[in-house]
């Protein structure tokens, strides 16, 4: 199939997860492409870089997993874990 | 004790089967790649070589040779240390990202080759699971049959890319045994590619953990240099991804790319990355470089695949016995040590040719190869020096052509 090459394009591209709002967002940059997948709720972005010659399909799945993965990075990691380093604190060792 | 007898007895007995390993005194140009020079005794001239597993060239990108300038000109030349003990340098962290991102997984670790990788990685892996079988490709690299025995558990041999073989050694194995399917997906030397999604689709159904080695293929295969299982969109089906820095990205390394808990078991288990000092700083930013840059470029692979397939038209054509396969290695059957070495001798000395004889242990026995590597640079009057001279000697010396 003969890849899109949009040089700026934004649009809702797909979904990561059963109730995530996915923004995929593509920005041609040189011989390359940028894929970044915004995740709709908490603004979360993960970005990737893919020829511009590979099917946007492609590029599009990988950032979306990238994000998902991002996503339960964050959700395994609560705010008020007492092994988070505070910047203002340091740690005590 | 007489030592030295038995060291020479040694070396007498894989001389006399025609197996003894020269190494070739060379040095490669810079940006001139496939040219280099090699060393005699009185001599040094201009040669070609057709046997780098710098598939493309990537030694040789200018990009790549700031990167290793810069980095040594901001951070010296060796890291220090151990990963641990101050060896952790920026670029590590940095390509590591890169690598994790490259294979859609949540984390990568880098080791100081491939082989350490695999060795490494798999025996930690045996030790951690409990009573783990692994279940192995016959034709796996040495560095994994390694890493498996180091592992100290069982393991199931089964047959070349034979998955029907697979899954009856699987059927077989008690349903709550750990398991690990290790298989690669380019093998080095016959070229062959192995189906990667139904070999995963098999180890999930059998709940197994899949272990993959793309060395032969990072870089060089899928959109973005994923290697196979990009290229064939399973890499969310594998749960291990091993590769290499020194073949498709053109530098030196090993890592492995998975999920974040396996990695990271890893780093703490494995004493082939616990203790040992880490890469050096300019050989990991340039690995940053090459990984970047085969990202977001298919020129190199697109060229390699088409001088690949190119080479393969002209040997056919000229009858020699090209071993086939789908993959951009180009293997052109000997079928004797002796004859094999003679051969990549007289290429050397006669034509400026270099080519590696294959013998056993690296190929069985009978089946003795020369294994040529076409690169993106390689040119059609290259190609035809190649051609003739092989097509002189295949005649001179009465080897066998393709039937």
């Amino acid at each position: 199939m003969p890849p899109d090459k949009p040089d700026d394009n934004q649009g809702r591209g797909g979904s990561a997860g059963a109730r995530k709002e996915v923004y995929i967002e593509y920005k041609q940059v040189g011989q390359a492409m940028k894929v970044t997948a915004i995740d709709a709720e908490t603004g979360l972005e993960a970005v990737i870089m893919g020829p511009v010659s590979a099917a946007q399909t492609h590029l599009q799945k990988i950032a979306i997993q990238k994000l998902e993965m991002q996503l339960k990075k964050n959700s395994e990691q609560p705010d008020d874990d007492p092994h988070s380093p505070d910047p203002k604190k340091g740690w005590i060792a | 004790m007489d030592y030295a007898k038995i060291f020479t007895d040694a070396l007498e007995q894989i001389k006399q089967e025609g197996r003894y390993r020269e190494f070739a005194d060379i040095r490669r140009r810079c940006g001139s790649f496939p040219n280099a020079q090699i060393f005699g005794k009185d001599t040094e001239r201009d040669i070609k070589v057709w046997c780098s597993n710098d598939y493309l060239g990537m030694g040789q990108n200018p990009a790549v040779i700031a990167a290793m300038h810069e980095a040594i000109d901001t951070a010296g030349t060796g890291s220090g240390g151990t990963r641990n003990i101050s060896g952790t340098t920026h670029y590590h962290v940095e390509l590591e990202e890169e690598l994790a991102d490259l294979h859609g997984k949540e984390a990568a670790l880098l080791f100081t080759s491939g082989y350490i990788a695999n060795d490494a990685s798999l025996s930690t892996l045996v030790k951690l699971l409990p009573g783990c079988v692994i279940f192995s490709d016959e034709k796996n690299h040495a560095s994994m049959i390694e890493g498996i025995r180091h592992g100290g558990g069982p393991k199931q041999i089964w047959r070349h890319n034979d998955l029907a073989h697979l899954e009856e050694l699987l059927q077989n194995c008690d349903a709550s045994t750990p398991k690990i399917v290790a298989f690669e997906s380019v093998y080095s030397m016959d070229g062959t590619i192995s189906k990667i999604g139904d070999i995963c689709d098999l180890a999930k159904k059998y709940g197994a953990l899949t272990y993959l080695d793309e060395v032969h293929a990072v870089g060089l295969y899928g959109p973005r240099g994923g290697g196979v299982a990009e290229s064939d969109d399973v890499l969310d089906k594998v749960d291990v991804i091993e590769g290499t820095l020194a073949k498709g990205f053109g530098i030196m390394g090993g890592y492995i790319a998975a999920n974040a808990d396996i990695v990271d078991a890893i780093r703490s288990y494995a004493l082939g990355f616990i203790f040992t000092t880490s890469l050096a700083p300019a050989i990991v930013a340039g690995a940053v470089a090459s990984v970047r840059h085969l990202k977001v470029s298919q020129i190199e692979r697109e060229r390699q695949q088409e001088r690949a397939r190119t080479l393969k038209k002209r040997l056919r054509e000229a009858g020699l016995p090209l071993l086939e396969n789908p993959s951009h290695i180009v293997p052109v059957m000997v079928g004797d040590p002796v004859r094999c070495k003679e051969l990549t001798d007289a290429l050397m000395d006669r034509f400026d040719i270099y080519v590696q004889p294959i013998n056993y242990p690296t190929v069985p026995k009978g089946t003795e190869r020369i294994r040529l590597t076409p690169g993106p640079t390689h040119s059609d009057t290259e190609m035809d020096h190649l051609i003739n001279a092989l097509n002189q000697l295949w005649g001179e010396m009465d080897l066998q052509r393709a039937a």
